[in-house]
């Protein structure tokens, strides 16, 4: 092992290297030495880095002993990397910073003979393997040569310092130094000085320097140790800036994602009052039930639908709310709704609709067309969501139609009946009298003129149907002759019926329509007659007051109830539909009320069951002829 | 002499049936309501009845027809409804009531006149 022979040395001990270039001791050099030493220490209070402080330290030793060249080197991780260094030519040891192996223990590692780092005596000087026995070593661990050639003769210092050994050599430095430079005892470093002159080094040199070495090692391993931790500190702070930042821009992220979730609670808010809206002012009546057939809620519609208020009907049983014949087809549908849902055959959107009956709080009945979707939960039914629609007024209207249609067939049918059957007995029959046949002809000739007038009013009816209004056509007539002249015909026609007449003196000549004004009449007067006992008396009176013509029909008939004179107007509507033997379409009053208003006036009616029946219209009294042209719009923009 | 009567609120229809029918050898008589009807019959007894179902009275055309075929004295009476009535349940109505058989108006006097022929005889 190589470094048996580095300890193996059998040089003699004592005296310093190198017979010549001994310099004698004088106290004189130990003064400057102390000075020196306290000048190193006082590196410590200047504020000064690591290298700086080395730096300066190099300088005073080169300063005290004027050698060549100079350089500190530091134990660092495993390798003894120059620190500073001064004086070296470019190629020394040191410009290229070449590492000196240390083992784990902190020993130079000797094993690896072909690096020539390991056999520089600066590890041997780190690693405290300086042996005393040799004389290039001092006490202290100081190694110390003042001419290199006249050494190597030994073999074990000849392999040390061969000039692959040796860069100082190989450098051409004649005296070297190598001072180690400790900190409580352990070595930290090394203070390497050089010089090209034999015999440079004193061996009282070396022991002032071991001395400012020791001093040296104490500066830098406490700057060293500074700087460790101020690196550590910095590199802490930046880790915690990193770290900081790293945070902050979570909290931005979490910022940004919470500005992100309001934002979108905002808009569900915003969707969900806009349902609430839609919901709580829709016409229709959105409700839900639950699997147990219980409302879970019910939209405040249903007060003007049902007349419960929202609290009360929450507590009612859904089937409570129709007539029996009506639960069979609600269950289903709720059933089939759910059903439908469970087999997720089809879509969940698929709704059915039913038209059921239900009951008003007030007793009365309303048809619901009511169409129902499934409430799922995580794919699962768990209600029924349903819309109900009042579709009463529809209902009506289509019954009053369905109703109309029986009735106009019947209408048409009495006149046909006369027309076929005495049409076809004056062709089979040959034992008719001539007075049987004038009279058979003259029923055909009546019932095809009552068929024509029904067929008009159908005509009319269809007008009203698409909306059509009825076009007036004004001429100057005086309205006390229109109206007797309607009343005479109405005589004719109802020989058993008595009427009374009382027409004001003054009334005026002006622009009307005739035809309109007859068939208003005509209509009146008819449905007085159809609606009151064969005897009674039928009363009408006219009477002009400033800028109006106001003419009564009054019955003393069956009379109406509030709610047959409220639905008096309706199309189709006949106000005894139960006695379908009382004739007429059930639209008299309906085109009564659109001829008047086309004329410009209003039809009021008072009623009172079983007493009787008056119908008032007004008519505008036209005085200008002017109105006659343009009267068709002005008053169509008038209503 | 085969005895007919004639059922129906309107002149017209009767005065038209009562020309369809008469016959030298029939006697044709007429009601203007149900009542009315009810209380000829079972004083004349005819062989035949022509019977409008609505009426205006109390008494509508089933109700004049069954009273006469729940009546001993009237019961063997033909009754044939002479109505506008047209629809299925009407009619299922009038059946049950006791009549023999209908017509639907508007009608073929020609029809009504052999089918009368055919009940009641020559």
């Amino acid at each position: 092992m190589a470094a048996s022979g580095l300890l193996d040395g059998s040089a003699d001990s004592g005296s310093p290297c190198g017979s010549s270039g001994s310099v004698p001791e004088s106290k004189e050099a130990t003064a400057p030495a102390l000075v020196l030493s306290f000048r190193v220490l006082a590196l410590l209070g200047q504020g000064l880095g690591l290298v700086n402080a080395a730096r300066e330290i190099l300088r005073m030793v080169k300063d005290f002993t004027g050698c060549e060249a100079a350089g500190i080197r530091l134990r660092e991780d495993e390798g003894l990397p120059y620190l500073v260094h001064e004086g070296f030519s470019l190629s020394a040891p040191g410009a290229d910073g070449f590492p000196c192996i240390l083992t784990a223990a902190g020993e130079a590692d000797l094993s690896v003979e072909t690096d020539s780092a390991v056999a520089c005596a600066c590890s041997a000087v780190m690693s405290g393997l300086a042996d005393p026995s040799l004389r290039c070593f001092t006490a202290s661990g100081s190694f110390w040569i003042n001419n290199i050639p006249a050494v190597v003769s030994a073999s074990s210092e000849k392999a040390m310092f061969s000039p692959k050994g040796s860069r100082c050599l190989a450098q051409g430095y004649r005296s070297v130094a190598l001072i180690p430079l400790r900190s409580n005892e352990a070595v930290i470093g090394v203070l390497q000085l050089g010089d090209s002159a034999e015999g440079f080094f004193s061996a009282q040199q070396i022991g002032l320097l071991e001395e400012i070495g020791t001093c040296a090692g104490i500066v830098l391993e406490r700057l060293s140790a500074d700087e460790a931790m101020t690196e550590a500190t910095a590199e802490l702070e930046a880790r915690f800036q990193e770290r900081t930042a790293e945070l902050r821009q979570v909290r931005e992220m979490l910022v940004d994602e919470r500005a992100e979730r309001q934002e979108i609670e905002r808009a569900l808010e915003a969707t969900e009052t806009r349902y609430r809206t839609l919901v709580e002012n829709a016409g229709d009546v959105i409700w839900c039930i639950n699997r147990d057939m219980r409302f879970s809620y019910v939209s405040p519609s249903v007060t003007s639908v049902l007349g419960y208020a929202v609290d009360e009907i929450l507590n009612l049983d859904p089937l409570d709310l129709m007539p029996p014949f009506s639960r069979e087809p609600f269950l289903n549908m709720c059933r089939e709704t759910l059903e439908l849902q469970d087999d997720r055959t089809t879509h969940s959107s698929a709704s059915r609709t039913q038209e059921i009956e239900g009951f008003h709080k007030d007793g009365s009945t309303r048809w619901l067309e009511v169409g129902a979707t499934a409430l799922t939960e995580a794919g699962r039914p768990v209600g029924i969501l349903a819309v109900a629609r009042d579709i009463t007024d529809r209902k009506r209207i289509e019954q009053a139609k369905a109703d109309f249609l029986t009735t106009a067939a019947h209408e048409l049918r009495g006149p046909l009946t006369s027309i076929l059957g005495y049409s076809e007995l004056l062709l089979i029959k040959d034992d008719l009298s001539p007075e049987e046949k004038e009279r058979c002809l003259t029923r055909i000739n009546d019932q095809a003129g009552h068929l024509a007038r029904l067929v008009t009013t159908l005509l009319e009816i269809s007008h009203l149907e698409s909306g059509e209004e009825w076009t007036l056509n004004l001429s100057r007539r005086r309205v006390d002759e229109v109206i007797r002249a309607v009343i005479k015909r109405f005589r004719q026609q109802n020989t058993s019926r008595q009427v009374d007449v009382t027409l004001t003196d003054n009334l005026p000549e002006f622009f009307l329509d005739e035809r309109a004004l007859t068939e208003v009449l005509q209509r009146i007067l008819t449905n007085a007659a159809v609606y009151s006992p064969q005897g009674s008396p039928i009363g009408v009176t006219c009477a002009a007051t400033g800028d109006q013509c106001e003419i009564a029909i009054q019955d003393r008939g069956i009379g109406m109830t509030a709610e047959q004179i409220e639905r008096l107007f309706d199309k189709f509507y006949r106000g005894d539909s139960s006695n379908k033997a009382t004739p007429g379409l059930g639209l008299g009053m309906t085109v009564v009320k659109r001829i008047v208003e086309a004329m410009g006036g209003r039809v009021k009616v008072e009623s009172e069951y079983g007493q009787g029946t008056t119908v008032t219209f007004t008519l505008p009294i036209r005085r200008a002829d002017a109105v006659a042209g343009g009267s068709a719009s002005e008053e169509n923009t008038d209503r | 002499m085969k005895k007919i009567l004639i059922v129906d609120d309107s002149e017209e229809i009767r005065d038209l049936v009562t020309m369809t029918l008469r016959r030298a050898d029939r006697h044709v008589i007429q009601a203007k309501t149900g009542e009315e009807a009810v209380e000829l019959a079972r004083r004349e007894k005819p062989d035949l009845i022509m019977m409008d179902i609505m009426m205006p009275g109390p008494v509508d055309g089933l109700e004049a027809t069954r009273a006469l075929k729940g009546d001993v004295r009237t019961k063997d009476c033909k009754v044939i409804f002479l109505t506008a009535k047209g629809q299925t349940e009407d009619l299922e109505e009038g059946f049950e009531a006791g009549a023999d058989d209908y017509f639907v108006k508007p009608f073929s006097p020609l029809a009504l006149m052999k089918k009368v022929d055919a009940l009641i005889g020559g």
